[in-house]
């Protein structure tokens, strides 16, 4: 049971999407507005969905998850802990550098997208492991 | 037992694909966002801030 993959085509269709959310294209930025600034707006809320997707899928396993995945339940309850100051900092830290325009703001504000990023990404390694116990 | 995995599988897609959607809208956006963009995308992460997918343990236990 622990090894068993149930679908190919059911983890092809999981793969895609996974790969959809990790790596979507981005448009060009308008002229007058900041690449700056919208790469990171996207970046926090293109962060927050796959954090979400990932607790989402997790909530609706969570007993299976906890039993069988521990360190991803583990870092599912952190997240839930932790991520809600975590964008709430990212947001407000884009917001002020959005403001300002200072190198000082600047670099609170990707030290911020840095964490939520971080995030993001192990939320999207383990959406795919939880699919191949 | 298969059936199991096999619903897993399902919601671990289901969710994936759910935010798909928004996912691509903010990749494709090329404006900064206006007041009430911002005002907005506060409000849909209180909403899911406050869902049962973003309470731990301890707080589905005590209904909170």
């Amino acid at each position: 049971v622990r090894t068993a993959i149930p679908s190919p085509l059911l983890t092809l269709i999981l793969s895609a999407v996974v790969l959809l959310v990790a790596g979507c294209p981005s448009n060009p930025v308008e002229p007058g507005h900041s690449p700056l600034v919208v790469n990171a707006e996207r970046t926090v809320e293109v962060s927050f969905e796959a954090v979400t997707a990932f607790l989402s899928a997790e909530n609706d396993n969570r007993v299976l998850v906890a039993r069988d995945f521990p360190a991803i339940h583990a870092f599912a309850e952190q997240t839930r802990r932790d991520g809600p100051k975590a964008f709430a900092e990212a947001n407000a830290a884009v917001r002020a550098y959005k403001v300002s325009r200072t190198t000082g703001d600047g670099d609170v504000m990707n030290a911020k997208l840095a964490r939520v990023q971080s995030l993001a990404r192990l939320a999207r390694e383990y959406l795919v492991r939880i699919q191949t116990r | 037992v298969y059936l199991s995995l096999i619903l897993t599988l399902l919601s671990v897609v289901e969710r994936a694909a759910e935010s798909l959607p928004k996912i691509m809208a903010a990749a494709k956006r090329a404006k900064e966002l206006t007041p009430d963009q911002e005002a907005e995308l506060d409000a849909r992460m209180a909403a899911a801030f406050a869902s049962p997918a973003w309470k731990t343990d301890e707080q589905l236990a005590s209904g909170g």
